[in-house]
């Protein structure tokens, strides 16, 4: 289970000398910079194309492109600013143009999943119901459109402001606040049952 | 007044709410049990989506930084970037001196038309070896093979090289060599200069240029290219140089001093402009990022008329690639049935080929278009 990383990875390149020569190297042809930059952002641009497109394979497709497509723009990046947020718009688009495609059937995704990490303290009962729990909102993930989950999991997984969202997905503060309004409430809804219950409350049970 | 502030709330969550206007807030929820509450819930919500785990596999992260590199070797970062001006002079000087130097060179060479639909820029079909000479690797599809005998485009290898996968395609080239007739009546008389020139002393040229058709650049004054993949393949590749001979009338690499050059086998300045174009020309291509369905259908309709040109010779394989992305690219955009058959059938094309290095790329990209699960 992945613990995404926080805050700390967002400050600006120019803040972090390691990973602005890092970037500089890549920009020059440095392929092993690169590789070593696809190795810090990996699990961000998997976890943020994973939890818009949903599924394991497409999501593998979606990051090795965003790495694919962000070194090819390498030469226009300003290597001052951040580059978390830039690699996160690169991936969220290409994870909301997949999902968008019609191919891509919403039908099909899994549900739920079959295993939900269970977490290490509590009751028997408070762990069953955390393990129902998690796998009601998974579900309720699913159910909303995309561009809703897209905003979701920026804001609160990724930790984007309203901000950079918007400028990530090419729409307005307004949107980016009204669809994650709409998302919070579905989400909300959906988890009502479960809301009293402590297990919920601490965040998961994250080992 | 509570109203107001369960509107707020989510911004409040997220802090993106101004200072004064948070403590207004911060009192309002010490008083009121109903939006407090409802902050909770919310705060609990965001919590838990985030302990969902995005799932992998086990070992995925392990390997997908190498596994992306790998791809990028396909279709390899311009090692050394030059100043843009220099490119521009390049590109413009193409023009304006390609075709006369050409033909003063050459007393029988092929049309020296960049916009011909040929294998290998003009100039350098006429330092191709001798036929018993071994080929150097092929890129280029041996629907468009070389004239009377003469061994493949030197200029026109793939990016992608390891010394094994050229030398593949060294013995697969010397087995096409007797090839179809050219169309263009001007290679008739390539062959006998070309067997004069390899009869010739072969070469100083044993330039260790980095090979054919990658582009690679020198800085002021030596030879060594910047790049460490680059310099890589091109020890890989050392061999291939000096199975290559230049014109028995030789000019001097006048450009390789003082100046960025691309380091091409063969040293017609003629030739050095013409890659250096196709490079100016390849990297624009790759830096640009349609932004919707009719861009990347452009894209698409640009680098097909690049890989079918002399300009987009060393980078064919590339950008014919490039092509199928775009057009992918433009069906991802658009979701019309149209741009799905047209990206369907680029990429059977290349698959049919006889020559398609990226066929596991495209293969996938096909995958990716198909209604199968």
């Amino acid at each position: 289970m992945e613990r995404r990383s926080t805050s700390t990875e967002f400050a600006p390149a120019a803040a972090d000398p390691a990973e602005g020569d890092l970037l500089a190297r890549a920009r020059s042809g440095d392929l092993a910079a690169f590789e070593e930059i696809v190795g810090r952002y990996q699990r961000r641009v998997y976890g943020v194309a994973y939890r818009i497109v949903r599924r394991h394979d497409v999501a593998d497709d979606v990051a090795q492109e965003t790495f694919m497509r962000a070194h090819r723009a390498l030469d226009t990046f300003d290597v001052a600013r951040p580059f978390g947020p830039w690699i996160c718009r690169i991936a969220a688009n290409l994870a909301i143009n997949h999902v968008r495609s019609p191919q891509f059937r919403e039908e099909e995704l899994p549900e739920g999943h079959a295993e939900m990490p269970a977490p290490a303290a509590g009751s028997p009962l408070a762990r069953v119901l955390d393990r129902e729990a998690r796998a009601v909102l998974d579900a309720a993930m699913a159910r909303l459109p995309a561009e809703q989950r897209a905003v979701f999991a920026l804001r609160v997984v990724e930790e984007l402001s309203y901000k950079e969202i918007a400028e990530a997905l090419d729409i307005s503060i307004g949107t980016v606040m009204s669809r994650l309004s709409r998302a919070r409430e579905k989400l909300r809804e959906a988890l009502l049952p479960y809301l009293g219950a402590t297990t919920l409350r601490a965040g998961g049970g994250e080992p | 007044m509570s109203i107001h502030v369960r509107e707020r709330l989510g911004e409040y969550l997220d802090g993106e709410i101004a200072t004064e206007e948070r403590s207004a807030i911060s009192r309002h929820l010490r008083e009121c049990p109903d939006c407090r509450r409802l902050l909770e819930e919310m705060s609990a919500v965001d919590d838990a989506a985030r302990s969902l785990p995005a799932e992998a596999p086990e070992g995925y992260f392990e390997t997908f930084a190498s596994r992306v590199r790998a791809r990028l070797h396909v279709a390899p970062r311009r090692g050394f970037r030059p100043p843009v001006w220099s490119l521009a002079v390049a590109a413009a000087l193409l023009l304006a001196v390609i075709t006369p130097l050409t033909l003063k060179e050459h007393p029988a060479p092929a049309a020296p038309s960049v916009a011909e639909r040929v294998a290998e820029p003009p100039a350098l079909r006429d330092l191709r070896p001798s036929p018993d000479a071994p080929p150097v690797g092929q890129a280029v599809p041996r629907t468009r093979p070389p004239a009377g005998g003469g061994p493949a485009g030197v200029f026109a290898s793939p990016p992608s090289r390891s010394g094994a996968a050229l030398q593949e395609r060294k013995d697969a080239s010397r087995n096409a060599a007797p090839a179809a007739p050219e169309p263009e009546a001007a290679r008739a008389p390539a062959p006998a200069p070309a067997k004069a020139q390899a009869a010739a002393a072969p070469e100083t040229a044993k330039r260790k240029a980095p090979t054919a058709g990658v582009a690679t650049f020198y800085c002021d004054g030596c030879d060594a290219s910047p790049s460490p993949h680059l310099a890589a393949r091109e020890n890989a590749e050392e061999l291939d140089a000096t199975s290559v001979s230049t014109s028995s009338e030789a000019k001097p690499r006048a450009l390789a001093k003082g100046r960025l050059v691309p380091g091409v086998v063969g040293g017609t300045a003629g030739t050095d402009r013409l890659a250096a174009a196709g490079e100016a020309r390849y990297r624009m291509l790759r830096a640009r990022t349609p932004a919707s369905a009719e861009e990347a259908r452009e894209l698409r309709r640009e680098w097909r008329a690049f890989a079918e040109s002399a300009l987009g010779a060393a980078h064919a394989d590339d950008a014919r690639v490039a092509a199928i992305e775009a057009a992918v690219e433009a069906y991802r955009f658009s979701a019309s049935p149209e741009d799905r058959a047209t990206a369907t059938a680029d990429a059977r094309t290349y698959l049919a080929r006889s020559d398609a290095p990226q066929a596991e790329r495209v293969r996938t990209l096909l995958d990716t278009l198909s209604d199968a699960p």
